[in-house]
């Protein structure tokens, strides 16, 4: 894309992103959510292989899957979102990239102190243990031909321990693999039905 | 690595000339010696130094000056009344601001800001029941207002401030508003409060360790952690960023916070840069509380 003079880079891509809410105006959630994404997809995309151009990312919440205080579900999709668009647009990358929401809840039983899982949960799921939340997960994992390469993005927040936290990522290791593999199965069938006119 | 080339007989650049012009490879020569050494002239592990003062300000429930490095904040701490029905699930709101700017906010301040309320909330620094006022459908909401004295800003100065003046914050009590100072109201059968000039409460945190904010960087070839980073030469050098919340003396986090860029964290650094935060919160709070405890009267 055209890139302002002021803006432009002499040496890689502009990357702009913008995050808007399904409802309400922007605020400074959508700046932290933009800031997060621009963290995992800036060392993926190979910005220095288009010098002076703008890349520019706009990612509309078209129905938010987060409570009003959370953004966990957001974050994660949106990266998501964004890498399948990258790939569509044909932007060249370095890598796979795949994200994952991971809530750890105290169950409302007798047994208070157990702590249960929630991974990539539904609204309807968060609302229903939305009191008892103790900490929720954001991961972003960098793969490379569908096998985990490394962590890009972990964001956590509430109350955890350091062994929580790194059951955490073997537990977001496998889903991201599992969402890659989605991706990967979609963007197959997507290629084959566009190349379907040079069959004949 | 190769022996660096002495360059002060070729061109005769300033140093600063050197670091503005070629951060990394600036910052690349100062960790090539032996022991390594940044530009700042810290270790590695070692942490910018810190000074709090607190209950400063005038005119608010609480305030503090936190120095770390270079970093300046100021935080006040004032309060407002609102039906407890509007109230939202925070009882506690910041603001980031940085002094002498003007104009929009710029972007990482408003992350910055965002990042600071929803740690806040997340890390439930007080109980929001004892800001009830009694007797009425009405309830204290706190608002902080963070300013960043210095061009250089990071957002542990500012949580750190943010915590400071939380720890002597005290809160007016409410009393009945029925003299000439107030409007009266012929809405409704709710008494109308205001607060109190002279009879103040202290207010209760849930942490006795506080939970300070900490950050490291990870460098992308040699994994070195570095803590505390400061200035443009060390933000422009390492990508990978891990910041933490955490406080002293228990197993439990707050906040974690991971971006590797390029570079490759792993579980090995976190378990690293935790060990040296949980250290940091410690001195963080003895800090703090020497200076509470002499701004008291004693010492």
């Amino acid at each position: 894309m055209e890139v302002n003079k002021r803006d432009e880079l002499p040496d890689v891509a502009t990357l702009e992103i913008v995050v808007r809410p399904d409802v309400g105006v922007t605020s400074t959630r959508e700046q932290f959510l933009q800031d997060r994404i621009r963290r995992v997809v800036a060392p993926v995309i190979a910005l220095e292989l288009l010098p002076r151009t703008l890349i520019q990312i706009v990612v509309q919440i078209v129905q938010s899957g987060d409570t009003k205080i959370l953004n966990t579900i957001t974050l994660s999709a949106s990266i998501n979102a964004t890498y399948m668009a990258l790939l569509d647009a044909g932007v060249p990358l370095r890598s796979t990239v795949s994200a994952t929401s991971i809530i750890y809840y105290t169950a409302a039983t007798s047994d208070a102190s157990k702590t249960n899982v929630l991974i990539d949960p539904t609204r309807a799921e968060l609302e229903k243990i939305e009191k008892d939340i103790a900490s929720v997960h954001t991961i972003a994992y960098e793969l490379k031909g569908g096998k985990i390469e490394r962590l890009l993005l972990s964001e956590s927040v509430g109350s955890f321990t350091e062994d929580q936290v790194f059951e955490c990522y073997d537990t977001a290791a496998n889903i991201c693999e599992e969402t890659n593999r989605t991706m990967r199965e979609a963007v197959t069938k997507s290629v084959q039905q566009k190349s379907r006119w040079r069959e004949t | 690595m190769p022996e660096p080339q002495p360059f002060a007989e070729a061109l005769s650049s300033s140093p600063q000339l050197f670091a503005r012009l070629l951060p990394t490879v600036y910052f690349d020569k100062y960790l090539s010696l032996d022991p390594p050494i940044r530009p700042s002239l810290r270790s590695p592990t070692q942490f910018r130094p810190c000074s709090i003062n607190t209950s400063a300000l005038p005119n608010t429930f609480g305030s503090s000056v936190v120095r770390m490095g270079e970093c300046i904040a100021v935080c006040g701490i004032t309060g407002y009344i609102i039906d407890t029905a509007e109230a939202g699930p925070s009882a506690l709101y910041t603001n980031v601001d940085i002094v002498g700017r003007a104009g929009p906010p710029q972007s990482e301040l408003m992350s910055m800001s965002e990042w600071m309320y929803e740690t806040a909330l997340a890390t439930k620094l007080f109980d929001p029941v004892q800001l009830r006022i009694d007797d009425t459908a009405q309830t204290v909401v706190l608002q902080a207002q963070i300013q960043l004295l210095s061009q250089m800003y990071s957002g542990d100065v500012a949580w750190a401030a943010l915590l400071a003046a939380l720890a002597v914050t005290r809160i007016p009590k409410a009393i009945p508003a029925d003299d000439e100072e107030t409007l009266t109201s012929d809405f409704g059968t709710e008494p109308v409060v205001r607060f109190s000039k002279t009879e103040t409460q202290k207010l209760e945190l849930n942490y006795e360790n506080l939970p300070w904010c900490v950050n490291f960087g990870v460098m992308d070839d040699t994994g070195l952690v570095l803590a505390d980073l400061e200035g443009r030469v060390e933000e422009v050098s390492v990508q990978g960023r891990i910041t933490m919340v955490t406080s002293a003396g228990t197993s439990s986090i707050q906040n974690l916070s991971i971006s590797a860029g390029k570079s490759i964290i792993s579980k090995e650094h976190i378990r690293q840069c935790i060990a040296f935060a949980k250290h940091r919160a410690a001195e963080l709070d003895s800090i703090l509380k020497s200076q509470i405890y002499q701004s008291n009267g004693n010492g």
